[in-house]
């Protein structure tokens, strides 16, 4: 009998929400991590959320997951994205303090009772009789368990480059797990190789921040997780613009055949969405200049964060590139910009359950999936928890519907259509966005993690003593009147209006939740957009009933006449379990479709 | 919808190419059956596939039936995208039936019609709106008809119909981008977030508002033929269908029911209907056919009014006029044949003089029908559409119109998004769904996004 019940590969923010999402489960549960200080990390900018990452983080709060109480407490610069649009499209973003975040983190990972941290290096996987049961370390030892999670990030066979240096590793300092990535090759996993990079890092005290463009945070930000109080817990700082200039694209272009990414040292395939400066020059020459953030690495820290300027050129013309910006011309390096490529396991090759289908109770989350951003790690590392913790015990699997969770967009997207650069979340990716703002999270999840016992009770009850307040003040706005005479339209009609402000409605109703702005806001958002969602509603009705039919697990794609060869490789790799599903491959035609609807039709009847 | 599997055997004889007879096979067997049924007489068609190779066209038991032609093509590169073959032949139609036969025997399935079409369509050789022409063209009775819905303009729907995708693809694109990247996508002003969708709008409503144009051209023109008992109105529906079909007496009010037949006037789809002469009805039953026959009328496209040459324009005829006027193609008068007119119609309305027993005039009469056919049509090119295609881009239409009156009512534009989406679906449709990363090749394209 195994020691272990699972052991999660990776402390990163995957590996921390799958291993504590496990533990709380009642599993006994080992974090295995090269570095016990390095759980939690920020490897990127110290940042959390955005436009819907923001939603993700809220989603992940709703499911029992640690992101967003983390953020809430180490986040030094709130801000709510698109506050003159629509709930839907709403996201949260902040700043943190980079190594309070990882203190937290840990903090956290440690407390929580049945979860073990182990120090140590994965080179394979155990297998017994076809199926995960356990890790080899590097060095020989085992760790036995009857599930595995890998949330490996970026270092499976990874490999950092500066101008014509290239180091193996996947962060600075820190190692690069060859042996994992040539294991699962052997195996027969198949893989991605994928890119991504960083900005260099400017010291503090060397910028002339009086002549640059201050940016604060909201004046009284909201939380991610609306049980986090008191908040915000650190004090507020500030962030500050400047921009890149003719000189900057000019030194980029004069060393363009030094850099990794034009000279042809790197492969790997980097997101469109986080393009490296020497993509922004190349690819908009008639952009004169570009937007770089300054985000602060935290309260005590030295460390400025120029977000923007993600390069992999030479370190001296790192050097000299910086200090063409404004308000950086004595700018002092601390740390020089990477790009970064690492092999990730094609998501296609796992189910919705994360579990990977040649080896059942192998589980994988997180960048090794092909995914880039903490939000999105972290969701598939609490994705590959709840099912792995359920599997274990003997129960369904969890899923969760598109118009449900922008946490099933994500698994969806990656297991059925796969993925050709790292995958961000954007909201556009969800077709029923309308029905996925922040407000309606906790009552869109919170019953599952309940459900699971992964949510505190005393925190279901607040989301359903919210809930019921919410209901309660809603039928009152559609039932009562403006007071006066004359036309008097109901409450819920004025709010509906544009521009139309709850908090004047607060002498009218004198209810004491509704003195609470998230409340209020929850309130006017369900107002405003009943229509839209009503019809968010039906089509999502009729989409999942189009597409309910399901296609056999072993139906042979191969012998269906008429399918090209290319779409038998789509549809073989990905495997959908519905004809949903298969519309959603890239490449699966209408006519495919109707194909696929006849083999799988004449396989009921046989 | 029929079974993508299997082996379809058809006559596929091109029309007006005389004697000429192809009996067409598509599928996996159809090479196998080729070599059953034909021995080539010099080259094998199956060595030189896309050539016609000369020999002798047998049953399954080897038994010479015809000296033909055949032509071998290979998968994919073939009409429908799958092994094809065709005997060309100049015999009988017993021996067309007995091919046919002799490959059913083999193992092939006759086709339903437009199954090759819809062959083609599966292997992704004909887009939907292509497939639809084929078939429409099975069912198109004119010349014309077969050119506004044939191929050609079927691809010019395509063609169309993609281009709006595209800048309906550029609309989302930079509206999606300034919602997912606000920091790095600039806002849009209002005029600017509109005006491409306003043009879509209006070319759509264009291309619309012709297809309703050219409607008549799916149906046919709806003519009716309307006038006192015994004008002659079931002879001339006779004479300009060049057939029996109406009964003719000398009784006036013989006509009871509405009838009605199609006729082909210079390659332009005309309906004729007959209708019960007018006049203070003699029974129940006269008054409903009478009754009948004016709602026919009304109906109508055109009517053409028929008097009696013999008798002269009388009250009846001038009552009759008056409620038919604004349909009014034509006022005919017959029996041309009979001598000089004993009064002539109103000045100012179109008049024909005809003999419908000795066809002096009719020519001209269907001329002048054509004529007016041919005038209601749109002036551009010619374009029939079908319902799907017809509802598909009405419902692009009118989402394009409804994400413009949301963001002037103020909304944002993720909810005016919901609309457009629709607008996308409805393209997708008509021609074919596309990958949703289109979108993204556009917002990454057109923005530097990321800080
Ligand atoms: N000589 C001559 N006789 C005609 C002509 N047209 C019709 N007739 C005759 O007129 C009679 C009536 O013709 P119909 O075509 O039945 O007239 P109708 O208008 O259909 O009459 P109802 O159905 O009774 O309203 C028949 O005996 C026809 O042969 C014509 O142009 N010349
Ligand atoms: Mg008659």
């Amino acid at each position: 009998m195994a020691r272990w019940d699972a052991v999660v590969v990776g402390g990163g923010h995957a590996g921390c929400e799958a291993a504590r999402l496990l533990s709380l489960r009642g599993l006994c549960t080992a974090l295995v991590t090269d570095r016990r200080e390095a759980i939690g990390r920020m490897s990127c900018n110290p940042s959390v959320g955005g436009v819907g990452k923001g939603h993700l983080v809220r989603e992940l709060d709703a499911l029992g997951g640690l992101m967003g109480k983390a953020a809430d407490r180490t986040g030094t610069h709130f801000r709510l994205l698109n506050a003159s649009k629509g709930p839907a499209v709403q996201g949260l973003r902040c700043q943190s303090d980079r190594d309070c975040y990882s203190r937290t983190v840990r903090g956290l990972v440690e407390a929580t009772p049945g979860l073990e941290v182990l120090e140590g290096r994965v080179a394979g996987l155990l297998l017994a009789g076809g199926r995960a049961a356990g890790v080899v370390l590097e060095g020989g030892g085992t760790i036995e368990a009857r599930a595995v999670v890998l949330t490996a990030g970026t270092f499976l066979g990874a490999e950092m480059h500066v101008g014509e240096e290239r180091t193996p590793g996947g962060r600075t300092g820190e190692f690069a797990a060859a042996a994992l990535s040539n294991f699962l090759k052997n195996m027969g996993v198949a893989m991605l190789r994928l890119k991504t990079g960083t900005p260099c890092r400017l010291h503090r005290d060397s910028i002339r921040w009086e002549t640059l463009e201050r940016q604060e945070g909201d004046p009284s930000p909201e939380p991610f997780s609306l049980q986090s109080a008191p908040f915000p817990v650190l004090p507020q700082m500030a962030c500050h613009l400047t921009r890149t200039t003719a000189a900057t694209a000019a030194l980029v272009r004069a060393n363009l055949h030094r850099s990794p990414l034009y000279a042809g040292a790197i492969r790997g395939v980097g997101p469109r969405y986080c393009p490296s400066l020497e993509d922004k020059v190349v690819r908009f020459p008639h952009h004169e200049t570009h937007q770089v953030f300054l985000e602060p690495d935290g309260l005590e820290s030295e460390e400025v964060y120029p977000n923007g300027l993600s390069t992999s050129l030479p370190r001296e013309v790192q050097e000299a590139l910086v200090r063409t910006l404004p308000g950086l011309e004595e700018a002092r390096l601390l740390r020089h910009g990477y790009a970064v490529e690492y092999d990730a396991v094609d998501p296609r090759q796992v189910t919705a359950s994360l579990e990977c289908r040649a080896f059942p109770g192998f589980y994988l989350a997180g960048q090794v999936l092909g995914t880039t951003g903490y939000e999105e790690a972290a969701a598939l590392g609490l994705w590959a928890g709840y099912n792995a913790a359920r599997a274990l015990r003997g129960e369904p699997p969890f899923r969760l519907r598109r118009d449900e969770a922008y946490l099933a967009v994500l698994v969806d997207d990656l297991v059925t259509r796969g993925v050709t650069e790292p995958y961000r979340m954007f909201t556009s990716r969800a077709e029923h966005r309308l029905l996925l703002d922040r407000h309606s999270a906790y009552r869109r999840l919170s019953a599952y993690g309940e459900a699971d016992g992964v949510v505190p009770a005393a925190e279901a009850a607040e989301v359903r003593d919210r809930e019921a307040a919410v209901e309660r003040i809603l039928r009152r706005l559609r039932a009562e009147r403006l007071p006066g005479t004359g036309e008097r339209p109901t409450l819920a009609a004025w709010l509906a209006r544009p521009g139309a402000d709850p908090a004047e409605l607060l002498p009218l109703l004198s209810e004491p939740a509704f003195e609470r702005r998230e409340v209020r806001e929850y309130v006017a958002s369900e107002v405003k957009g009943e229509g839209y969602r009503e019809r968010e509603r039906q089509e999502a009705r009729r989409i999942a009933r189009a597409g309910a039919t399901a296609l056999p697990a072993d139906l042979a794609y191969g012998a269906i006449p008429g399918l090209s060869r290319e779409v038998v490789e789509r549809l073989t790799a990905a495997r959908p379990e519905t004809l949903g599903q298969a519309a959603r491959i890239p490449g699966v035609t209408p006519a495919a479709l109707t194909l696929l609807r006849v083999a799988a039709a004449g396989r009921g009847r046989a | 919808m029929p079974d993508p599997r299997g082996t379809l055997v058809a006559e596929a004889t091109p029309p007006g190419r005389g004697s000429l007879r192809v009996v067409r096979l598509s599928g996996e067997g159809a090479l196998a059956l080729l070599r059953a049924l034909f021995e080539p007489e010099g080259f094998a068609p199956w060595d030189h596939p896309r050539r016609l190779c000369l020999g002798t066209i047998q049953d399954q038991a080897g038994t010479a039936m015809d000296e033909g032609l055949a032509v071998y093509f290979a998968a994919p590169a073939s009409f429908t995208g799958e092994e094809m073959a065709e005997f060309q032949c100049h015999g009988s139609p017993g021996v067309v039936e007995a091919l046919k036969a002799a490959c059913v025997a083999l193992g092939a399935r006759p086709a339903l019609p437009g199954e090759f079409s819809f062959r083609a369509f599966l292997n992704g050789k004909l887009s939907l709106p292509d497939a639809e022409a084929v078939q429409a063209l099975t069912a198109c009775e004119t010349a014309l008809q077969a050119r506004a819905c044939g191929p050609e303009a079927a691809r010019g729907l395509s063609r169309r119909a993609a281009g709006w995708r595209d800048r309906l693809l550029d609309v989302m694109a930079s509206w999606e981008a300034r919602l997912d990247f606000p920091e790095d996508a600039p806002a849009l002003a209002g005029a600017e977030r509109a005006g491409a969708l306003a043009e879509l709008s209006a070319e759509l409503g264009e291309l619309l508002e012709a297809a309703g144009r050219a409607r008549p051209l799916r149906r046919g023109w709806r003519v009716a033929l309307c006038g006192p008992p015994n004008s002659g109105k079931s002879s001339l529906f006779n004479a300009l269908l060049q057939r029996e079909r109406a009964l003719v007496t000398p009784h006036p009010g013989t006509t009871r029911d509405v009838i009605e037949e199609a006729v082909d006037l210079e390659g332009l789809p005309v309906v004729l209907l007959d209708t019960a002469g007018v006049r203070a009805p003699g029974d129940p039953v006269e008054a409903l056919g009478i009754e009948r026959g004016l709602a026919a009328a009304r109906e109508a496209d055109g009517v053409l009014l028929l008097w009696d040459g013999s008798r002269g324009w009388d009250e009846e005829t001038q009552r009759l006029l008056e409620t038919l006027s604004e349909k009014l193609v034509a006022a005919v008068e017959t029996r041309a044949d009979l001598g000089p007119s004993a009064g002539d119609a109103p000045a100012g309305v179109p008049g024909f003089r005809v003999s419908n027993t000795t066809g002096e005039g009719l020519a001209a009469l269907a001329a002048h029908l054509a004529a007016w056919a041919r005038r209601t049509l749109p002036a551009g090119g010619l374009l029939l559409l079908n319902d799907r295609q017809l509802s598909a881009l009405a419902e692009a239409r009118r989402a394009c119109d409804g994400a413009e009156a949301l963001l002037a009512a103020g909304e944002s534009e993720e909810v005016a998004l919901q609309e457009l989406r629709a607008a996308r679906r409805a393209l997708d449709d008509l021609l074919g769904g596309s990958d949703p990363e289109a979108l993204y090749d556009r917002v990454f394209r057109a923005f530097c996004i990321g800080k």
